[in-house]
């Protein structure tokens, strides 16, 4: 009886980690590879069967990306877009989030409704107009032209006002009784205990804008406010034929920032689909 | 005018039937008064109403003679003690307790001389650093008190604080309520579903049943002298025992107009002999339950007339089988169809 209960037990920790290795191995590898494709030689990226380690690596590469794409201007272009969207998301989603979920108003139902609805429109219904309408007011290369159409966002709107909706009533009657405004029950009470939703927000805000390659590759014509995404992209043919080494050197270094961010972020992160109120 | 008072005061949601209708309430000031009844009965929107976190659909509100018409919670001087406490997560003990003399702009020497003062009061100045999750219900609660007495109140709102927790902390919180009471001498409002809080703390209690004041005064008089079967049968623990006029014995002499009568179970004696005297009421029936309680022991009787309880503090232990209960005549009440309150001589008890 106890040896098959030993058994039973070891097999089952033998199978738990096999199935976490196996989880691990498709999140980890296409970032190895990744790096492994950066740090290797052209013939070495075309050699078939595909080597998995490489005793020379050729850091090279990465100043080959410098030299072939205005690098720092568009990582310049880049924060500018990304952290322009984010603060504009900011000023937006917050106050619209709290008044969906503390203030009935007049058409507050159908206004919510209507914004959810903008979640189900198809981005490619959307961006011949979007297009049409930047160009006309002549804003095509312009960063108002990258920032404004993400400006807000009817997730974030929805996942706040989840948030706010789910602190209790009592709350902000104290804060009321503390003679608390509405601006400090916002900003005292309301965001600290949104906080965790605030930051994964923010995080998937970042990551989504960051790796953007679609629309500021519609909304630019030249390099003026081209984003690191696009520039990336058109490592691709540098000196003709694809030269995948440079490519995912190009790649590596675009997403470095978000493996930080998200490094940094992972504890609010967790927080924020554990968190269940102030009881 | 001193106190709190409520002039013909209405509250409904939306289109329904009002829940509160045509209430006039007097609440003295520097008195513990409890508002008690059954859940449903209002007597939190009562409170809510005084708070001004909801605002009257008729009728006036006074505090201390002042209007409250348009007045913000915030400025109305009270403090409000909830039943899930509402402390405020993401702050510590102390933040939670300066957060509202902060918005006053109240001066940072005499906010920590206060909080000092308070915190000292509730027993919680080892936890001021901590935040309300690493906590015990009863500590928060502490907090929840050091907040409200921090602000220096005209009046304390309390909103059934003690029925999260468990039954012995109720009981050592209770005390200290009453202590708090005495010492800071302010008006306290309290509403509790639970006889015992109200008989236990309160100075004055208003007994509310569907909106309306079934019967105001102190715990003594509510006890002794129920104005009708409502605050008979709330009041006392278990609750009198009533038996209707048509399932009495014919023997049995009632005042002019009495459906019922009604006797406490703590006043009836539980015999072997039946033989009533002048003016004493006598049921035959069969013990069909006891609880030894200790100090106390509850019985049930099954009688011709229904059920009868009554309880024994004599320390005797009363065996199963047939008895007779017994209930002299200064103890029994009357009530007409109305259920309101009648004496021997078949007046309404004023």
């Amino acid at each position: 009886m106890q040896a098959a209960a030993v058994f039973r037990k070891t097999f089952g920790t033998a199978c738990r980690i096999a199935v976490n290795l196996l989880i691990f191995a498709i999140f980890f590898i296409p970032f190895y590879w990744m790096f492994l494709t950066a740090i290797k030689n052209l013939g070495q990226t075309l050699q078939t069967p595909p080597v998995f380690w490489v005793s020379k690596p050729h850091w090279e590469n990465f100043s080959k990306v410098f030299a072939a794409i205005p690098f720092f201007h568009m990582l310049k272009n880049n924060l500018i877009m990304t952290f322009g969207i984010m603060i504009c998301q900011f000023f937006t989603v917050i106050p619209a989030a709290y008044a969906f979920a503390r203030f009935r108003f007049a058409g507050s139902g159908f206004l919510f409704g209507l914004t959810l609805a903008t979640m189900m429109i198809p981005a490619q219904l959307v961006f011949l107009p979007l297009f049409l309408m930047f160009s006309r007011m002549g804003l095509i290369n312009s960063y108002a032209s990258l920032i404004l159409p993400w400006a807000t966002s009817s997730f974030a709107i929805f996942m706040l006002r989840q948030t706010f909706k789910q602190v209790p009533r009592e709350l902000i009657e104290a804060a009321k009784l503390d003679s608390a405004s509405e601006w400090k029950i916002i900003f005292k009470l309301m965001l600290p205990i949104a906080k965790p939703t605030i930051v994964t927000l923010g995080l998937i805000t970042f990551i989504l804008n960051w790796n953007d390659y679609f629309w500021p590759f519609v909304l630019t014509t030249n390099n003026a406010v081209r984003t690191l995404p696009v520039g990336i992209t058109s490592l691709n043919i540098v000196d003709g034929g694809v030269k995948y080494h440079i490519l995912m050197a190009g790649n590596l270094l675009l997403v470095a920032p978000v493996l930080v961010a998200f490094f940094f972020a992972q504890k609010q992160i967790i927080k924020a689909f554990t968190y269940m109120g102030g009881k | 005018m001193t106190g709190i008072e409520l002039h013909g005061v209405e509250k409904s949601y939306g289109k329904n039937q009002p829940v509160i209708e045509n209430l006039d309430l007097q609440i003295g000031e520097g008195g513990f008064t409890i508002l008690l009844g059954p859940s449903g009965c209002g007597k939190s929107t009562i409170l809510r109403m005084i708070a001004g976190l909801e605002k009257e659909t008729a009728g006036k509100i006074f505090i201390n003679g002042e209007d409250m018409e348009g007045v913000s919670p915030g400025a109305r001087e009270i403090a409000m003690v909830f039943q899930n406490y509402a402390l405020y997560p993401t702050m510590t003990v102390k933040e939670n307790i300066e957060f509202g003399l902060k918005n006053i702009h109240v001066p940072k020497p005499e906010r920590e001389a206060r909080i000092g003062e308070a915190v000292k009061m509730v027993g919680l100045a080892e936890y001021i650093n901590r935040k309300p999750q690493h906590l015990s219900g009863g500590q928060r609660q502490r907090v929840a008190l050091a907040r409200a007495i921090v602000k220096k109140p005209r009046v304390f709102l309390m909103d059934e604080p003690l029925s999260n927790l468990d039954a012995k902390l109720r009981a050592q919180i209770r005390t200290d309520l009453i202590e708090l009471h005495r010492n800071l001498g302010v008006t306290f409002v309290y509403v509790t579903h639970d006889q015992v809080e109200a008989m236990s703390m309160g100075t004055d209690i208003v007994l509310l049943e569907n909106g309306k004041v079934r019967q105001q005064g102190t715990p003594g008089s509510i006890y002794s002298a129920p104005r009708n079967l409502f605050t008979a049968q709330f009041i006392g623990s278990p609750p009198m025992n009533i038996i209707r006029a048509e399932n009495l014995a014919p023997g049995v002499r009632l005042p002019n107009g009495a459906a019922s009568l009604g006797f406490r179970p703590e006043n009836a004696v539980v015999s072997s002999d039946g033989n009533a005297d002048e003016g004493r009421a006598s049921f035959r029936g069969e013990l069909v339950a006891r609880e030894i309680l200790g100090d106390h022991a509850i019985y049930k009787f099954k009688t011709a007339h229904g059920n009868i309880h009554t309880k024994s503090m004599s320390g005797r232990v009363v065996e199963y089988g047939e008895w007779f209960v017994g209930v002299e005549g200064k103890h029994l009440y009357f009530f007409d169809e109305h259920g309101d309150a009648i004496t021997q001589s078949g007046g309404k008890n004023a």
